[in-house]
């Protein structure tokens, strides 16, 4: 922060300005495209302001999309880490369910792409599903909806 | 503390997750590596055991991330040592 003149004192801090944007966006997606490109984890760095977990979670949400997680500078922010960096619950139920019904629509009705409910499912979306629902399931949320094939 | 104190001191306690500070070229972490097997190998101890991820705290070393992020071994390599690149915003 110090070596791009960034106007904070507390590492990990937004810049006074930045209420709605995100000072470091460039810089984290950049070291995220650098890495997976390599096959290799990204890691954000920590947030010094060990005892606002409140800041450390609204920070950690920024970073959420893109890196991997977050290093926990306290082990206050272990656990907010934790459930910042798991799918909500909605996402990952709606991951399990374009994984169940791509499965379906490719395999026992043979189509390429299909629809689950208003929206179009392909392969690039059972691609991403996997991703939210491995997070998911590493983060032990269980499924609250099961797929019906229609009748 | 230097990077021979270290090794030789923690031996095969030396945490995995150890992190090069300040990286800025893909030579840094080349040199670690080359250092680090070559520490393995005088204490006995498994050739890649000790990874280290490059830390990324400053300009010059995002201008060189892409190279920094190829100058290690693939994911999967006995001697990966760079299993992740990060921006700890500190300096």
């Amino acid at each position: 922060m110090a070596s791009l003149n960034m106007k904070t004192l507390v590492v990990g801090e937004q810049p006074p300005g930045y209420t709605e944007g995100d000072a470091y966006h460039y810089i984290l997606m950049r070291i995220l495209i650098a890495a997976r490109a390599q096959d290799l984890q990204a890691i954000d760095g920590p947030y010094f302001n060990v005892r606002d977990v409140e800041a450390f979670t609204g920070g950690a949400a920024l970073s959420r999309p893109r890196l991997r997680r977050q290093v926990g500078a306290a082990s206050s922010q272990i656990e907010a880490a934790n459930v910042v960096y798991a799918p909500a619950q909605d996402d990952y139920d709606h991951a399990e369910l374009i994984l169940d019904a791509y499965e379906y629509y490719t395999t026992v009705e043979k189509r390429g792409a299909a629809t689950l409910g208003d929206e179009m499912i392909d392969e690039a979306s059972r691609k991403m599903a996997l991703v939210i629902a491995a997070k998911g399931r590493a983060a032990g949320l269980t499924r609250t909806k099961a797929f019906e094939p229609p009748a | 503390m230097t990077v021979i104190e270290v090794v030789e001191g923690a031996g095969a306690d030396l945490d995995l997750a150890s992190f090069c500070p300040k990286v800025q070229r893909a030579a840094d972490v080349q040199w670690l590596d080359r250092l680090l097997t070559q520490l393995e190998q005088a204490t006995g101890l498994a050739v890649g055991a000790s990874a280290s991820r490059p830390r990324i705290e400053d300009a010059r070393g995002m201008t060189a991330i892409d190279e920094i992020a190829a100058s290690s071994p693939p994911a999967g390599d006995a001697r990966l040592r760079s299993p992740a690149t990060s921006w700890p915003r500190s300096t």
